[in-house]
């Protein structure tokens, strides 16, 4: 049965013209690419524009794929693409300022980490506070499990720069989120060195 | 007890795998370490947090516009933003200085002109009429391909079409019919040529079947879209757009005698009364900011 095919039948069927294959990989990859949107846009409407912006890119773009990596990287990078995109419409829109005056980190919610640790904390919100260049690898690391070399190439940064902003990204978001709340204990993690310093 | 300080990157090492055992174990006994590590983990796991599902309607209208991108239905048109028909074609009459515009509006003008003589021709032809709307242009021409079976007579499409609106009066571009035959035929050669030079992906431009003194009744939404839509008549216009421009200056698709390309981005209709009088035309002209989708047939029959 075509539904139960897998992602290779499907992709060689599309790309041979088969629109019922087509419309099976998107409907099976629609809900991961926009997950992926919707981490680095974050606000609904946006992530799904850009989603439908990405799964446009993907049909655009099918005859290319060759196979060589796998279906969702090459999707990912895609979505990727799409919601940078999106986020560069929204800021040209002035809806809001992603960095701080170093390009990196908005950390406006940073003030009280002790009242963090007892509020709820909303991912999103947490993700926002992030700037683009550390969530995008965030996401593409924790949500689509890709691994440095393929984030590197992604996002065309070396690899120890994907490994260090990805660190830096996990450490304020740990901030922003605070302690582990679990059980009601709260732990000190002061003396860990942290990214703060590195400001 | 390490008092190493674990860094971030070392814990976000840890989390990934690539640490070795010895840091693995060292950051293990190290207890503030160890909760920097737990916090560290949270955090992944809420960018791991599913996120909640797009509305349906939303995501099956983003897998629908993916598969139209995949739809063989020709370029990808780009929108015809904003200039509506009651602001673009008194710019475009009033202030075609230009030789470029004079001599597309040329070429519009010669098409108004050949609708009487065409009309007449096919009085005295009834029986033809079907076959000769449908478009007998030269075997390159692909500008009137709409089926044969959707052509009516104008006595026909009279009868069963809509009334035309008064915002006819609106129009800015009424032409008079006055110029005889060969000089209509003239210009229409001389338009033809400037339309090529103008429009050079429009090969099988309107003036050219004009010439050949073909012309259509567009008497449905459905061959008025099927006309537009055509690559060869208007690369970069949109028949979605044409059309409601069309709709909002008050015209019923049966008053669309026939069309021709001006430029990439300017179409002419030649419009005239329910009754075949008053021929004059309409210009709709665009910018070209944003891609929009192509019309299908859906998208005609809710225009109805």
């Amino acid at each position: 049965m075509l539904t139960l095919a897998d992602d290779d039948d499907l992709i060689r069927n599309a790309q041979g013209g088969d629109l019922s294959s087509l419309e099976i990989l998107l409907d099976r990859h629609h809900d991961r690419i926009r997950a992926v949107c919707a981490k680095v846009v974050g606000r609904g409407a946006d992530a799904d524009d850009a989603a439908q912006m990405a799964l446009i890119s993907i049909v655009k773009n099918l005859d290319s794929f060759d196979g060589r990596a796998q279906f969702s990287t090459w999707s990912y990078r895609i979505a990727t693409n799409a919601a940078i995109d999106e986020l560069r419409r929204r800021s040209r829109r002035n809806a809001t300022s992603l960095d701080d005056d170093e390009g990196h980190l908005q950390i406006a919610a940073l003030g009280n980490l002790e009242n963090a640790a007892t509020a709820h904390i909303d991912v999103e919100h947490a993700l926002e506070q992030l700037g683009e260049d550390f969530r995008v690898p965030v996401v593409l690391r924790d949500l689509c499990g890709m691994d440095y070399s393929e984030i590197s190439e992604v996002l065309n940064l070396a690899p120890g720069t994907v490994r260090s902003r990805i660190a830096r990204g996990r450490g304020k978001l740990a901030d922003i989120i605070g302690p582990v709340t679990n059980g009601g204990n709260q732990v000190d993690t002061r003396g860990v060195q942290g990214t703060d310093d590195e400001h | 007890m390490s008092t190493e300080p674990f860094t971030d990157e070392i814990l976000s090492a840890v989390i990934d795998g690539e640490a070795g055992a010895d840091i693995v174990a060292a950051v293990a006994a190290d207890t503030v370490a160890s909760a920097r590590l737990a916090q560290i983990r949270q955090a992944v796991a809420h960018v791991c947090a599913p996120v909640p599902d797009a509305a349906p309607q939303r995501r099956s209208a983003s897998i629908a516009a993916a598969m139209a991108a995949r739809e063989p239905t020709g370029p990808e048109v780009i929108s015809l933003a904003a200039a509506r028909h009651n602001t673009t074609s008194k710019t475009t009459v009033k202030s075609g200085i230009d030789l470029q515009r004079f001599a597309l509006l040329a070429a519009a003008i010669a098409l108004v002109v050949a609708l009487p003589f065409a009309l007449l021709s096919r009085s005295g032809n009834d029986s033809d009429t079907a076959a000769s709307d449908v478009g007998t242009q030269d075997s390159g021409s692909a500008s009137f391909d709409a089926p044969a079976e959707r052509q009516m007579t104008p006595t026909a499409a009279a009868d069963s079409d809509d009334a035309v609106d008064d915002s006819h009066d609106d129009v800015e571009t009424n032409i008079e019919t006055t110029s005889a035959p060969a000089a209509a035929n003239e210009s229409m050669n001389d338009a033809a040529d400037a339309a090529t030079t103008t429009a050079p992906a429009s090969d099988h431009s309107f003036e050219a079947d004009a010439a050949l003194g073909e012309i259509t009744r567009v008497n449905s939404i459905e061959v008025l879209a099927d006309l537009i839509r055509i690559q060869a008549i208007a690369p970069t216009l949109t028949s979605k757009q044409a059309i409601e421009t069309v709709l909002e200056a008050g015209f019923s698709p049966a008053c669309v005698e026939s069309l021709g390309v001006i430029d990439t981005t300017s179409l002419a209709l030649a419009i005239l009364d329910e009754d075949g009088s008053n021929p004059r035309l309409l210009i709709l002209s665009f910018a070209d900011d944003e891609s929009v989708t192509t019309l299908d047939a859906e998208d005609c029959a809710q225009l109805r």
